[in-house]
């Protein structure tokens, strides 16, 4: 079990030197991507039981299933999770188009309108 | 796209779609449900406007039809939660485990949201392909 | 009757897409806000349990009186926006009204729910639609604002689902009632709160949380920008204290007190060097919430009935000064301060009363919520109060500075104010003066809320008991 948080976490801090570091707009929204997966990671974690079955009612272990399945919950929010991540990037995505579009450049450096 | 691709998508498509509606009608029964079946679904027609191009994957759905249908399935999407006990009760039984036709609040609520995930997706890559 | 308030504003944003008319948004913003005031005259505790299901089980909707108080004002706000919207947004505004009732969704499911996966999902649909309406203006400072704030609001959006998922993993259960009966104060605990208070600093602009704010208001519409400005932040700052509520941690921290003072601070300095006057409104309201960050800290009845005073005060008087301001871009189409001087006596009564009550001159609602911020840091220390008061005075001096530019310069021109755009001003100016004159009116909807914030023990029994 240790190992799986171990991997969350090496796995969130690649995903937030991508967001932080690279200058591509592109790379960046790969970059929140991989950090959102990384929780999803950690979610199902920690629904984990040693030796579990999948939460599935067949005709086999219809009478004892509370006690030998993982528990579904954290899959539940992971789904719920997985389409917020979708329409997060979709927009994302969308804005990325737009700046093309605008500025002919994806160079975050280049993008200083703003100032103040 | 080459030949290889495009021949492979056009013997693919079908089976592709058939498999995103069985996720869809089963989700009571087996993992999946509205948001996955309506993913599938979707990447199948994404598949045809990758390898064809933008006006073959027009042939399948338009545009607006997709807009229309979105819009349809989500104010019917409210009448199904207003209107869920009588769906309850007078058009299918409920809690009869193994059988395609039963828990109805699961199978409309999963019909309507893969249809409406679905038009979403396809909408998003037409619109996102339009350069 | 929660069921079909949102089924009707679900059913708005959809029927606004197909059927091209507006009106259907603003009726059922309106609705929505008729039916919060119907909600508000139940003395008990409501709860709701979603399909049936009761409370451990199933998600729970509970309407307390701190979540009917904040109902309240994010309706009432939206609902005046969006009557404001109908002459100010000029193109693609099917488009626009379909977010704005997306962001109504999100503000009103934030500020009812009772279970925190859920809050999570409704603070998502508030932050896409956000994420969304920054980039409406299709121009480049829109886009530079709407990628910057995407970024940053999704990371810190996920920090507050990494303490979920440590919460969940420690007691096994996602109400808010049966949290706050099985939370100790051990270390795991103290982890996913700092990542949960530091998830809602990011909505409520606490200071190292604060960067994306200017930018993304300076790229919106006016309305838009009193959005943020009033009622997302004060659904922030609301996030925080039921994360405080569950964890049985109203007291005194210094923690808190200390943000709240570098906000205050750091808000009404950076204000005064703004050109652009939509970036000076967006640093006032960044102090303002410095001022009710500090006054939670305390702890004391006092200071929490004077923090939700301050929310409610924030929220109308910014959405006046945007409201003002946004009739001043929409005539001149500029945005800098030395370029929007205008001779129009009604509209700079309106502002001017707005800008007196910010820096908080009697007998305006400014100065009851800051006389209450006065005297409880006065019972804590009294250096803070004189911090507070040296923050005031700054905030005077770039009111001054708005509505000199705005209204004393010499190159001023003749203008027509449109009525549709003209009636929120009023409505807002009137309510400024009423809740300063009665402050009783504003002190009956708050003590309630304060009282039911302190008191954790009935709100359990009411939702696990009952």
């Amino acid at each position: 079990m240790l190992e799986i948080y171990v991997g969350m976490v090496l796995v969130a801090l690649i995903g937030m030197y991508c967001i932080v570091w690279k200058k591509n707009m592109i790379k960046k929204v790969i970059g929140l991507g991989i950090f959102t997966n990384s929780i999803h990671l950690l979610l199902i974690a920690i629904g984990f039981r040693a030796g579990g079955i999948p939460p599935i009612v067949t005709r086999v272990n219809a009478n004892y299933l509370a006690l030998q399945a993982v528990d579904p919950l954290p899959q539940a929010l992971v789904l719920t999770s997985i389409v917020i991540q979708l329409s997060v990037t979709a927009l994302a995505l969308g804005i990325v188009t737009l700046a093309y579009r605008h500025m002919k450049t994806l160079d975050t450096e280049r993008m200083n309108r703003l100032r103040g | 796209m080459d030949i290889i691709v495009r021949t492979i998508v056009k013997g693919l498509f079908p089976f592709i779609m058939l498999f995103g509606v069985y996720i869809l009608l089963h989700g009571h029964l087996t993992p999946g449900g509205s948001f996955p079946g309506g993913v599938i679904i979707a990447s199948g027609v994404a598949l045809i406007a990758i390898s064809f191009g933008l006006r073959k994957a027009e042939r399948v759905i338009k545009e607006e039809t997709a807009h229309i249908i979105e819009g349809l399935v989500a104010l019917l999407l409210v009448l199904i939660v207003l209107f869920e006990s009588f769906a309850r009760y007078v058009l299918m039984p409920t809690g009869m485990v193994f059988e395609l036709w039963s828990a109805p609040q699961v199978l409309f609520l999963n019909l309507a949201g893969g249809v409406m995930v679905s038009m979403a997706l396809i909408l998003i890559i037409f619109l996102l392909m339009k350069e | 009757m929660i069921t079909y308030v949102l089924l009707v504003l679900f059913a708005a944003t959809f029927l606004v897409l197909i059927i091209k008319r507006d009106e259907i948004a603003i009726a059922a913003i309106l609705f929505s806000f008729f039916s919060m005031c119907y909600m508000f005259l139940n003395p008990e505790i409501t709860v709701f349990g979603f399909g049936g299901w009761s409370p451990p089980f199933g998600i729970v909707w509970v309407l307390d009186k701190l979540s009917v108080f904040l109902a309240l004002l994010v309706t009432g706000v939206s609902s005046v926006i969006a009557v404001y919207s109908l002459k100010y947004i000029k193109e693609r505004r099917h488009r626009y009204y379909t977010l704005l009732s997306l962001i109504t969704i999100g503000l009103l499911g934030v500020s009812l729910t009772g279970d925190i996966f859920n809050l999570y999902v409704f603070f998502e649909i508030l932050s896409v639609s956000s994420y969304a309406l920054v980039a409406f203006f299709l121009d480049e400072g829109a886009i530079e604002g709407a990628f910057k704030y995407l970024m940053v609001g999704s990371v810190t959006s996920l920090f507050i689902l990494i303490g979920i998922s440590m919460l969940y993993g420690l007691t096994g259960t996602l109400n808010f009632a049966d949290l706050a009966s099985k939370i100790s104060h051990s270390n795991p605990y103290m982890i996913a709160l700092g990542l949960l208070v530091a998830g809602f600093s990011l909505k409520a602009t606490i200071i190292p949380f604060h960067a994306w704010k200017p930018d993304a208001i300076e790229g919106t519409p006016a309305p838009i920008g009193a959005i943020f400005t009033s009622i997302s932040t004060a659904i922030g700052v609301y996030g925080i204290l039921r994360i405080l509520f569950i964890f049985n941690l109203i007291q005194l921290n210094w923690v808190l007190i200390s943000f709240g003072v570098i906000t205050m601070l750091v808000g009404a300095f950076l204000a005064l060097v703004q050109v652009n006057v939509k970036r000076m409104l967006a640093y006032s309201g960044i102090s303002q919430i410095g001022y009710i960050i500090m006054v939670i800290g305390f702890g004391t009845l006092l200071g929490i009935t004077s923090g939700l005073y301050h929310i409610l005060n924030n929220a109308l008087i910014k959405t006046l000064l945007f409201m003002g301001i946004g009739i001043g871009i929409y005539l001149t189409g500029k945005e800098n301060l030395d370029e929007i001087g205008m001779k129009s006596t009604p509209l700079l009564i309106c502002v001017g009363i707005g800008l007196l009550s910010l820096s908080g001159i009697p007998p305006l609602n400014g100065f009851v919520s800051k006389w209450l911020i006065f005297m409880a840091s006065w019972e804590i220390s009294p250096i803070l109060t004189a911090i507070a008061i040296i923050a005031s005075a700054i905030t005077l001096a770039y009111s001054f500075k708005i509505f000199s530019s705005m209204f004393l310069t010499t190159k001023r021109i003749e203008v027509k104010i449109p009525k549709i755009l003209f009636i929120p001003v009023v409505i807002l100016t009137i309510l400024c003066v009423l809740i300063g004159v009665f402050p009783q009116i504003g002190l009956n909807i708050i003590e309630p809320a304060a009282n039911a914030l302190l008191n954790q023990n009935q709100y359990i029994t009411a939702v696990l008991g009952g």
